[in-house]
């Protein structure tokens, strides 16, 4: 069966019908080198950089599109004593440089000395397109700051398989059109975020 | 150059063509309803959590795979934990370990009864070799070292219904159109 134009929308040949726009307009994907990563042992926001986690999205497609982000690490304590680490989302266009634009906080997972742990830190973002330079480049970083510890992320374990540029981290970052996010209202297309 | 309605799909301007309705997505949930998964020293299959995503539509596509599941080292005491590996199979390839997060991914010392939720996203490649084939894959899990650890865990006022028993496990074929990966190579 031929694709055909309908008046509802893109009937194709396997028979499924496409009734809205898709709304992944493109996805990025990296995986850190920086095995083993420890930003610091100190208190305090120490952000830095996590190693070849910069992606390029390019141009946004539109002006009000998100960028949905996903990081996901393994992390272990080095030592005794609390300890913990958290995530932050960085953006930057040649115009405004690199920003900070969503944080979980220096100790979003943490431990109070209970011997030996490794976690998994995950996080889940949705950043909008930047509102004064919308027609820039966009690329996005991740940062880590410890809390009282040597946190190590990005961790090597026993058995394993970290290959092909994969080292037990992940960062993806989905451009997703404005038309299909939830639209609690005009002003708010995101539910109740905000552009900045 | 225009988008065009072709004989089979959607020609997009920059010469993309779309052939159905994207992303394919498939789920699968542990097949073991009220029985929790102890898990070896070696890498140990979670029943039920096999997908067949049929033959790739590109060679040069990227698989999307998820887990997420809840864990509980059992019956406690001693230190130990938990990690997730990924399989793939085509039938000139046979079943391969892909990636795998390591035997302790999730690793308590002896801290008093724990539980917690792993998960884990991966991007696994067509087979370079095989791009024709049948692509499946597996979840699997292995531990580390003491104290065993179920998965899949039943847990009180726990709502597991419909197949679901607290791990899903998901795989989406991505178009490599769409997807741009920076650092990671195919196998």
């Amino acid at each position: 069966m031929p694709a055909s134009l309908t008046s509802t929308g893109v009937t194709y040949g396997d028979g499924s019908q496409q009734r809205h726009i898709e709304g992944i307009v493109k996805i990025g994907i990296t995986s850190s080198d920086a095995v083993n990563f420890s930003s610091g042992s100190g208190f305090g926001p120490q952000w830095q950089y996590v190693g070849n986690t910069e992606i390029s999205m390019g141009v946004p497609a539109k002006a009000n599109n998100w960028y949905r982000v996903r990081w996901q690490t393994i992390c272990d304590d080095q030592g005794g004593g609390a300890q913990g680490t958290g995530a932050a989302v960085y953006r930057w266009t040649p115009s405004s440089g690199w920003n900070r634009m969503a944080d979980m906080g220096h100790h979003a997972t943490l431990e109070n000395d209970t011997s030996d742990l490794y976690w998994m830190c995950k996080g889940d973002y949705i950043i909008p397109v930047h509102p004064t330079f919308p027609s820039e480049e966009h690329r996005f970083r991740i940062y880590h700051a410890n809390w009282n510890g040597p946190t190590r992320i990005n961790c090597s374990i026993g058995r394993d398989q970290r290959r092909n540029g994969w080292n037990n981290n992940i960062l993806e970052i989905f451009e997703m059109d404005t038309s299909v996010m939830n639209t609690i209202s005009a002003a708010t297309p995101a539910g109740n975020l905000t552009r900045y | 150059m225009p988008i065009t309605l072709t004989g089979d799909g959607i020609q997009y301007p920059s010469g993309q063509v779309t052939k159905q309705t994207k992303p394919t997505v498939k789920w699968r949930y542990a097949s073991t309803p009220g029985t929790e998964v102890t898990l070896s020293t070696s890498d140990t299959f979670m029943p039920g959590c096999e997908i067949n995503m049929g033959v790739p539509e590109k060679s040069t596509n990227w698989y999307r795979v998820e887990y997420y599941s809840v864990m509980d080292d059992w019956p406690g005491g001693g230190n130990g934990g938990a990690g997730a590996s990924i399989y793939r199979h085509t039938p000139s390839a046979g079943w391969q370990r892909v990636l795998g997060q390591g035997l302790h991914a999730q690793y308590e010392n002896n801290a008093g009864d724990f539980y917690t939720t792993c998960t884990g996203v991966f991007y696994v490649p067509v087979h370079p070799q095989y791009p024709t084939q049948e692509h499946s894959f597996r979840l699997y899990g292995m531990r580390h070292p003491d104290v065993g650890i179920r998965w899949s865990s039943s847990i009180g006022a726990d709502n597991r219904a419909g197949g679901w028993n607290n791990t899903l496990f998901e795989v989406c074929e991505v178009d490599n159109s769409t997807a741009q990966t920076w650092n990671m190579t195919t196998y």
